[in-house]
C-alpha cells in the first residue's frame, strides 16, 4: 500500500511540475497552448537518449536512436529542459509572430499531432513505437538503495524539483518579467502602447512554459524508466488544462491542488470502484465524469478557481503628506496578500 | 498653465498622410506641424480622422502613404512599443486599464521599459531589479497621490469608477514621463472636478517637459487651453492657428454645424 501511495505522490507531483509549466503561457500571458504535452514528450526523449548509452543494432529489433552520450543525471536533465524550452520557442516563433487567440491553439495542437505522427513512425530518432527503456536509476549507482527506500528518495527528489519550479516561477510571476506578461493578458493593444514587446514577451513565456513542461518530462521519464509513443497523447493537455481550472489560474499554490485533484485524486479514488458487470473500465469512467462535474461545479461557483490570482499588496508608507491618516496603512514592506 | 508660447522647434511634423480603410478615407492627405513644447487641439466633427491620425502616430495603424517626423526621425510604420520607447505615449478615447492588475501595478507597466522585463532580469539581477523596483514604486506612488489613487492603489484597476479609470490613464501617461503626450477626449465623459484634475494633470505633464497633442470636443476648454488648434473634417486638416481667429472662420463653422458635404 505504502508503495502505491508513494507511486501516486510521484506522478502527483511531477503533474503539478506539468501544470505550473501550462499555467505560464495560459494563466499568465492567455494563450491556449495545446502543444504543450509534446515538450513534455521532448523532454523525456531527450533525457532518455542523453543518458542512455549508444545504440546497439539488434537483431529482429528494427529500432534505434539518436546520440546515446551516456551523461548523468543532472546534466541530462538540465539538456532535455533547454531542448525541450528551444523546440517551444520554434514552435512559438513561427505560432506567435501573427496569429492570436482559437488560431494558435490550432497550429499548436497540430504541431502536437505531427510531432507524435513522426516520432512514432521514425524509428531512427527516439525508437519509434517500440521507444526507449533501460533508463538508469538517478543516483542509485552510488546510493545502492532497495527499491522501497529508492522510491522514497525519488518521491523526495521530485517535491524539491516541483518547490524549486514553484519558487522560481513565483520569483518571475512577481518580477517585471510576469507584470508585462500579465498586462499582456489583460489589454495586449495597451500593452504595446505602453512599450511592450508583445511578440518577445509572447515568445519567451512560451519557451519558459515548454521548458517546465520539458525538466516535469524528464523526472517521469527517469522515473517509469521507458517512454514511448504511448506515453504522452493530446488529450493529456486537457487534463492539464482542466487542473488549472479547479486551482485558479495564474495562481501557483492554486494550480497545484488542481493537479493534486483532478490528476492524482480523482483518478486514484476511482480505481477503488468495485467492477461492475465485468467492465473494468468502469473506475475510469467514473473518474472521467467527477472531473467533468468538479470543472463544471468550479466554473459555476468559482470561475476563478479555488484559489483565486492574487494581488501584489503595497503596504508601505505614503511617499508625501497628500493623503489622509485613515488612508495611511502601517508597515513598511511589500508582500502579497489575497 | 500653458502660458509659455510654443517654440519655433517641431516635435512632431505630419506630410500627406493617407490611411483607408476599404472604401472608407479615414486620412487623406494630412499634414501638419507641432510645435516642441506645445499644446495642440486637434478638433473637428466625428468622424474627421481625428483619433485615425492619433492611432497613426501612435503605431497602432500602420499608414498608405506619407510621413510622420518626431523629432527629426520617421516613425511611420514603426510598431507601438518602438512608438513609445521613442517618447510617446497615449491616452485612449475609451479608458484601457489593466483590470486584474492592482492600480500601482498599472503604472509600474506605464514606467519605461529599459530592458527589465526580461526572464534573466527577474531570476539573476535581483538586487539591482528591486532597487530599481524600489526606485519606480515610490514614483508611481507620488503620481497615484497626486491624481488621488493613492487610497485604492492596492485595488483592481476594473474596481474603480469611469473617472477613476480616466485619472488611472493620465496617471499612466504621468509616469511614462513622455516628450509627446497624445491625448484622446480626456474630458469625456468626465464631471466638471475630475476635468479640473485632468486640466491639473495636463499642466503638469507640460511643466515635465512634454509637448501635448489632444483631440476635444469641447471648444471652450481647447480655446482656454491649446496654444494653437488644428481642425480636421473629411480626413484633411482644413485650417490651423488660434483658436480665437479660427473661430470665425467659415470652413470652421461648417465643419461643426455639419454643413461640410459628406459631413454629419
Amino acid at each position: 500500500m505504502i508503495n502505491y501511495i508513494v507511486s501516486v505522490a510521484i506522478i502527483g507531483s511531477v503533474a503539478a511540475i506539468f501544470c505550473l509549466g501550462v499555467n505560464v503561457s495560459w494563466g499568465w500571458v492567455g494563450q491556449l497552448d495545446l502543444a504543450f504535452y509534446a515538450y513534455v514528450a521532448l523532454g523525456a526523449y531527450f533525457v532518455s537518449v542523453l543518458e542512455l548509452a549508444p545504440a546497439v543494432k539488434q537483431q529482429n529489433l528494427n529500432s534505434s536512436y539518436i546520440l546515446g552520450l551516456n551523461w548523468p543525471f543532472i546534466p541530462a536533465v538540465l539538456g532535455a529542459t533547454a531542448l525541450g524550452a528551444a523546440g517551444a520557442f520554434i514552435v512559438g516563433a513561427i505560432a506567435l509572430r501573427r496569429l492570436r487567440g482559437d488560431y494558435i491553439a490550432i497550429i499548436t495542437a497540430s504541431t502536437a499531432l505531427a510531432l507524435a505522427a513522426v516520432l512514432s513512425q521514425d524509428s531512427s530518432l527516439f525508437g519509434g513505437y517500440i521507444g526507449l527503456y533501460g533508463l538508469p536509476q538517478p543516483f542509485n549507482t552510488s546510493l545502492h538503495l532497495g527499491p522501497r527506500p529508492y522510491s522514497y528518495f525519488y518521491l523526495g527528489m521530485c517535491l524539491v524539483c516541483l518547490a524549486l519550479v514553484y519558487v522560481i516561477l513565483e520569483a518571475l510571476y512577481r518580477s517585471p518579467f510576469g507584470r508585462s506578461l500579465r498586462a499582456i493578458r489583460e489589454d495586449d493593444v495597451a500593452a504595446a502602447a505602453f512599450g511592450r514587446k508583445l511578440y518577445w514577451l509572447r515568445l519567451r513565456a512560451y519557451a519558459l512554459g515548454g521548458g517546465v513542461g520539458a525538466f516535469g518530462g524528464a523526472l517521469l521519464a527517469n522515473y517509469l524508466g521507458a517512454w514511448n509513443p504511448s506515453s504522452w497523447n493530446l488529450i493529456e493537455v486537457t487534463l492539464l488544462l482542466s487542473a488549472v481550472v479547479v486551482g485558479g489560474r495564474a495562481n501557483s499554490r492554486g494550480v497545484i491542488i488542481g493537479a493534486v485533484l483532478v490528476l492524482s485524486v480523482i483518478p486514484e479514488v476511482t480505481r477503488l470502484v468495485p467492477i461492475v458487470g465485468g467492465n473494468a473500465d468502469i473506475g475510469p469512467a467514473i473518474g472521467n465524469i467527477l472531473a467533468g462535474l468538479l470543472i463544471v461545479a468550479v466554473l459555476r461557483f468559482r470561475p476563478s478557481g479555488l484559489l483565486r490570482e492574487r494581488r501584489t499588496v503595497h503596504t508601505g508608507p505614503a511617499v508625501s503628506e497628500g493623503i489622509t491618516p485613515q488612508h495611511r496603512p502601517g508597515g513598511a514592506q511589500e508582500g502579497v496578500g489575497v | 498653465m500653458c502660458s509659455a508660447a510654443p517654440q519655433s522647434d517641431d516635435i512632431l511634423v505630419v506630410s500627406g498622410l493617407v490611411k483607408h480603410f476599404g472604401g472608407i478615407h479615414a486620412v487623406d492627405g494630412c499634414d501638419f506641424r507641432i510645435p516642441v513644447g506645445s499644446l495642440v487641439g486637434l478638433i473637428g466633427p466625428n468622424g474627421a480622422g481625428k483619433s485615425t491620425v492619433l492611432e497613426l502616430v501612435s503605431g497602432s495603424y500602420k499608414p498608405d502613404r506619407g510621413t510622420i517626423v518626431f523629432a527629426g526621425e520617421e516613425i511611420q510604420g514603426l510598431e507601438p512599443n518602438e512608438v513609445f520607447d521613442r517618447g510617446i505615449a497615449r491616452c485612449f478615447q475609451i479608458a484601457r486599464e489593466w483590470p486584474q492588475l492592482t492600480v500601482l501595478e498599472n503604472l509600474l507597466i506605464a514606467s519605461p521599459v529599459g530592458g527589465r522585463d526580461t526572464i534573466s532580469f527577474g531570476l539573476f539581477r535581483r538586487r539591482r531589479a528591486r532597487a530599481l523596483e524600489r526606485e519606480q514604486r515610490e514614483r508611481a506612488l507620488e503620481i497615484l497621490e497626486k491624481y488621488r489613487l493613492y487610497v485604492v492603489r492596492n485595488e483592481f484597476a476594473f474596481t474603480l469608477s469611469g473617472g477613476q479609470k480616466r485619472l488611472l490613464e493620465f496617471a499612466r501617461i504621468a509616469m511614462a514621463r513622455p516628450r509627446l503626450a497624445l491625448l484622446d477626449e480626456p474630458m469625456a465623459g468626465v464631471n466638471p472636478v475630475l476635468q479640473a484634475e485632468i486640466e491639473r494633470g495636463i499642466g503638469e505633464l507640460m511643466a515635465a517637459g512634454a509637448t501635448v497633442l489632444l483631440i476635444e470636443h469641447n471648444l471652450g476648454f481647447v480655446e482656454r487651453l491649446c496654444h494653437q488648434v488644428i481642425i480636421m473634417a473629411q480626413g484633411k486638416v482644413l485650417a490651423a492657428g488660434l483658436m480665437k481667429d479660427l473661430r470665425d472662420n467659415e470652413l470652421v463653422q461648417e465643419a461643426y454645424l455639419g454643413s461640410v458635404p459628406g459631413v454629419s
